[in-house]
């Protein structure tokens, strides 16, 4: 620190310390309405309610424009709207007070002006202080909203030396006004007195009117959405730990896919029935005011879209997984192994793709859910491909990391597949249609736990060294080796969805007869395939050197390779061939 | 070498490095070496580096003296005589330098009707009797006693009593009493056997220490909302700190504190600067017995371990050492009021008498005391958690134990991050660590 004032960072530890830190919070220009609590019927008190009796012997509200007005609502309720005349007892015009703005007041209200202002909607037209008047309505004739009309009311100055005019008008139904203005001279009222007290013209409640009871009734009926922006309208229901995968997510498909109503009166089993579109069909299930009121403390925390328990089980340990000896050890495996790894697995999922039916030529007599399921497999197995292909990237991008100018794209898919413990298992690759086995194998190599997910946990175990590696390398090693939670549910899912169209008779009905190709069947799909990696590398290349504009164009054209691919796969898929990313070793 | 000045004190611990900002008394971990650097800076340096970690500011404590405080807490030297002769006693033998005399009724009641009248319903009085030794004058206490209960309930007030005695007077009964209007009974012991009746003999030269034992027993046995404490004076005589602490929490004290003997009448017993650095070490042997004890879960009241320790919790920031001649006065036996039960007697602390309250000397006590205006304490880091050292010492032998009180505040503040880091739940946070990971 040699520096005269550097920048450090302090723990306060006592309470003082705690108490006096200051922490950075909101900015200086944030105003008194800037909070959702601060001018909304809700949690705090309304300030707006303190200048409801700005002006002695009225009371007004300060009303919004209507969000969603019905139409046969009047028009132009907005501004700020009298609710009553008060006179009888506001302290600052006693009978007996000698001013004559007093009396001239009092009169006023108690003869005509009284009486007219009984009568339909008026609203503030204009106030004047100071030789100055401000309008509250837009030169059409608008109204202000009634929050504007508010800031300004705010504005106004009390005190002997500072009278105050206002005017009053009143608006029919169609919010035109009808009426002749009246207009009254008095004092704006300080809301609190000399004592420090509130001033006695609020009845007591009367400040505190709008607050809301959240933790009992109104915890289902919350009109600022205070509540719903603070508890989760669904959530995922909780997951015993040993049917956890290691992000959280049940190891059940349709309970990971299952979202509850967080507010479902039945807590049981029985309960756990997904909840349906909107609030209002949920609302029969839901538990009602008086059991809120009793059950509010059982509804459970939530925690990253799921229930807990008594416990929270954050990410569980890795099992022993030791470091890479040295930074050389960890871009020799990602160069070797994991990079050409994730380009095998999108390439064997996307041959497998291909395979799949075309969901428009399906028989549809003898299967009516099979066009549905089909787009589901499809949309899945592509989003995976494309998935183990984002992976390629990031490995890729550990490698420019760490690589420095030494790096160079990997882009060649891997021979052979290595998984699990020490040197690991060899699983040869293959390129096939997605039959029964296939998936199998899918769901295998996807497991969580099991041969890929794990594979970059050596990665994990490395770049957690804080003094060694910049913690977003490691926040890129912990996507990776957490994304493939996902690919084993999706996959699980397929072949639940698929499994009843493979009578063990001939092709699955799902499926469409492909067969690898020969090179020269697939010429063009594999000019476009090698436009892609070649693009690919070109990109990755620029972007390690931080040419990112550079890098964009050859991936707009990556892009636009991939979607002719996907045609051209198609394509030849309805022919019946498939195409031969690489050349199959004969097993 | 860590920094220090009059605005932060640094100091360190196995957790880290930590500041102390002295006003408001904040505590905070800073980045290791901070405090080195900050030792070489200069006073703008050392402002725009305090600025930086938004410390400075509107400061805690102004210059402003308290005013109109209400009168909370009377000591009154219900017995001015005693029965012991205390080698180095500031009551010079019970008497104040005066004649030896009993306080009257009329003063002992103008003195409860004085805390009655200047409490609100709610507030809490507290009512101390002290001497020489004030048992001389048990009725009095007694009488006293019931009238300030009695008028407390019928004021909606609490009242809190205490009494500090030599122990020698005490009877059965008296813990019957004592429990009953829960007492504070502080009890002054000044070591084990020998070493006490060495400073604290009868006035016919024998040993007071067994009697004592005997006598409090009952007491200790009796304590529920009683709270029997003993107070060490420090002399070079009883420098024993870790057996005495160990010794007294044995037998049961509710707390036992120690403190200096700084300045008697007669210049007798007084710790000199080698006796205060002695009692220094002494008193950081018993803080770190003290540590132990909270790490293990197990109660050891050291009181000037555990006070120091929750006043640095709280950040306690205080412009005075204590309340004297604010909301506290001590009562002579004829009604003369002073600004502590030490000065009883003594025209430097008089401010007037119990009937009429304090009179204008308070104003200026309390202006002249305030430790912005004590030099050298106005640039010391430790002024806000010390206060400028017990007035009485002050004036009448100037600061000797200043690098004393540093030293133990210096530790205390070190015990303070340990213990926050051990046993957040000694201070009311987090939970008590499970069984098996307890340090012993």
């Amino acid at each position: 620190m040699s520096d005269s004032s550097p920048k450090i960072r302090i723990t306060p530890r006592n309470l003082t310390a705690r108490a006096a830190y200051k922490v950075p919070g909101n900015p200086d220009n944030t105003r008194l309405d800037g909070s959702v609590g601060n001018c909304f019927p809700g949690l705090e008190m309304d300030v707006r309610d303190l200048d409801r009796r700005f002006f002695p012997g009225l009371v007004f509200n300060a009303v919004r424009v209507p969000l969603s007005p019905v139409p046969e609502a009047p028009k132009n309720t907005q501004g700020f709207h009298l609710v009553f005349v008060d006179y009888m007892y506001d302290p600052m015009l006693p009978d007996d007070s000698p001013e004559d703005w007093v009396q001239t007041l009092l009169a006023a209200y108690r003869g005509d002006v009284g009486a007219k202002l009984s009568q339909g909607r008026w609203f503030l037209d204009w106030v004047e202080q100071g030789g100055r008047r401000i309008r509250f309505h837009e030169t059409d004739g608008t109204p202000y909203d009634g929050m504007l009309v508010w800031r300004f009311i705010r504005s106004l100055e009390p005190g002997r030396d500072n009278p105050v005019t206002v005017a009053l008008v009143r608006r029919d139904h169609q919010g035109i006004v009808d009426a002749e203005p009246v207009v009254l001279r008095g004092y704006r009222r300080q809301y609190r007195t000399e004592a420090g007290v509130f001033d006695d013209a609020y009845d007591p409640g009367e400040l505190t009117q709008s607050l809301c009871n959240p933790w009992s009734h109104d915890f289902r009926d919350c009109g600022c959405h205070y509540w719903p922006s603070n508890h989760p309208d669904v959530v995922m229901p909780e997951v015993p730990p040993d049917q956890a995968l290691p992000t959280g997510q049940s190891y059940k498909p349709v309970v990971a896919e299952t979202y509850l109503d967080w507010l479902r009166a039945d807590r049981g089993p029985s309960g756990n029935v997904a909840a349906l579109n909107t609030v209002e069909q949920n609302r029969p299930f839901q538990i009602d005011h008086y059991q809120v009121n009793q059950m509010w403390s059982d509804l459970p925390i939530v925690v990253e879209g799921r229930e807990t328990g008594e416990v929270y089980h954050a990410d569980p340990e890795l099992p022993d997984v030791e470091p890479y000896a040295d930074t050389g050890a960890m871009v020799e495996d990602l160069k070797k192994r994991l990079a050409p790894m994730e380009m095998t697995l999108s390439l064997q999922y996307l041959y497998a793709y291909f395979s799949l039916a075309d969901p428009e030529t399906v028989d549809a007599a003898r299967w009516p859910t099979l066009k549905d399921d089909l787009i589901f497999a499809r949309r899945a197995l592509l989003e995976v491909a494309i998935g183990e292909m984002t992976h390629m990237r990031w490995a890729n991008q550990l490698l420019w990391e760490l690589q420095g100018d030494a790096y160079k794209p990997v882009l060649t898919p891997a021979e052979i597949l290595r998984f699990g413990p020490g040197h690991g298992k060899v699983y040869p690759r293959s390129l096939r249609p997605l039959t029964d086995e296939a998936l199998t194998d899918f769901i295998e190599i996807e497991r969580p736990g099991g041969f890929i997910d794990r594979a970059y946990a050596k990665c994990v175990a490395t770049l957690e060294n804080k003094t060694l590696f910049s913690r977003r390398l490691y926040a890129l090693a912990v996507r990776i080796d957490s994304d493939g939670d996902e690919h084993f549910l999706r996959f699980r899912q397929m072949k639940e969805v698929l499994a009843k169209y493979d009578t063990g008779q001939g092709t699955p009905a799902y499926l469409r007869p492909v067969k690898l190709g020969t090179q020269a069947q697939a010429k063009e799909a594999l000019a476009l395939f090698h436009a892609v990696t070649d693009g690919l590398g070109k990109a990755y290349a620029l972007e390690a050197q931080d040419k990112f504009t550079q890098a964009q164009a050859h991936i707009t054209q990556v892009r636009a390779a991939m979607q002719n691919l996907r045609l051209k796969g198609d394509e030849l898929a309805a022919k019946g061939i498939g195409i031969p990313f690489w050349r199959e070793v004969e097993t | 070498m860590t920094g220090t000045s009059g605005d932060a004190h640094f100091f360190e611990t196995q957790h880290g490095q930590h500041m102390l900002a002295v006003d408001g008394s904040r505590v905070f971990d800073v980045p290791p070496g901070t405090g080195q650097a900050y030792a070489a800076w200069g006073q703008d340096e050392r402002a725009a580096f305090l600025a930086s970690l938004g410390v400075t500011g509107a400061p805690f404590i102004d210059d402003v003296p308290p005013q109109d405080m209400p009168v909370r807490s009377l000591s009154l030297a219900v017995a001015q005589k005693c029965n012991l002769a205390c080698t180095y006693c500031y009551a010079s033998g019970g008497e104040f330098g005066g004649p030896a005399r009993n306080m009257p009724w009329q003063v002992a009641k103008a003195s409860v009707d004085r805390l009655i009248d200047e409490a609100e319903p709610g507030d809490r009085i507290n009512l101390a009797f002290l001497g020489g030794e004030p048992l001389i004058n048990r009725d009095l206490i007694h009488r006293a006693t019931e009238y300030a209960t009695r008028q407390a309930r019928a004021n909606d007030l609490r009242a809190g009593f205490s009494i500090t005695t030599n122990g020698t007077l005490l009877r059965p009964e008296d813990a019957e009493f004592f429990e009953e209007h829960g007492f504070a009974v502080t009890i002054s012991l000044d070591g084990i056997g020998a070493d006490h009746d060495r400073l604290r003999p009868y006035r016919n030269g024998r040993g007071s220490f067994d009697a004592i034992l005997e006598r409090i027993k009952p007491l200790l046995i009796a304590q529920r909302r009683m709270q029997v404490g003993a107070r060490v004076t420090v002399t070079p005589q009883n420098m024993d700190l870790p057996e005495t602490l160990d010794r007294f929490v044995g037998m049961g004290f509710h707390s036992v504190g120690f403190s200096p003997m700084l300045a008697s009448p007669n210049g007798q017993q007084e710790l000199d600067r080698s006796g205060l650095e002695e009692m220094l070490a002494r008193m950081i042997l018993c803080g770190l017995a003290f540590e132990a004890a909270v790490i293990a879960g197990r109660r050891y009241p050291f009181s000037n371990m555990a006070a120091a320790m929750h006043e640095i919790h709280r950040g306690t920031h205080r412009p005075y050492p204590c309340g004297a001649g604010a909301g506290y006065f001590g009562v002579s036996a004829d009604g003369g009021l002073f600004a502590c039960h030490r000065f009883v007697e003594d025209e430097s602390g008089a401010m007037g008498d119990v009937s009429d309250g304090p009179d204008a000397r308070r104003d200026g006590w309390l202006a002249g005391r305030h430790v912005h205006r004590q030099k050298p304490c106005n640039s010391c880091w430790a002024r806000y958690l010390c206060g400028g050292g017990c007035h009485h010492e002050v004036i009448h032998r100037g600061r000797p134990a200043c690098d004393y009180i540093r030293g133990w505040l210096h530790y205390c503040l070190q015990a303070y991050v340990r213990l926050m880091e051990a046993r957040p739940d000694f201070f009311g946070e987090g939970q008590p660590p499970p069984q098996t990971a307890r340090r012993a």
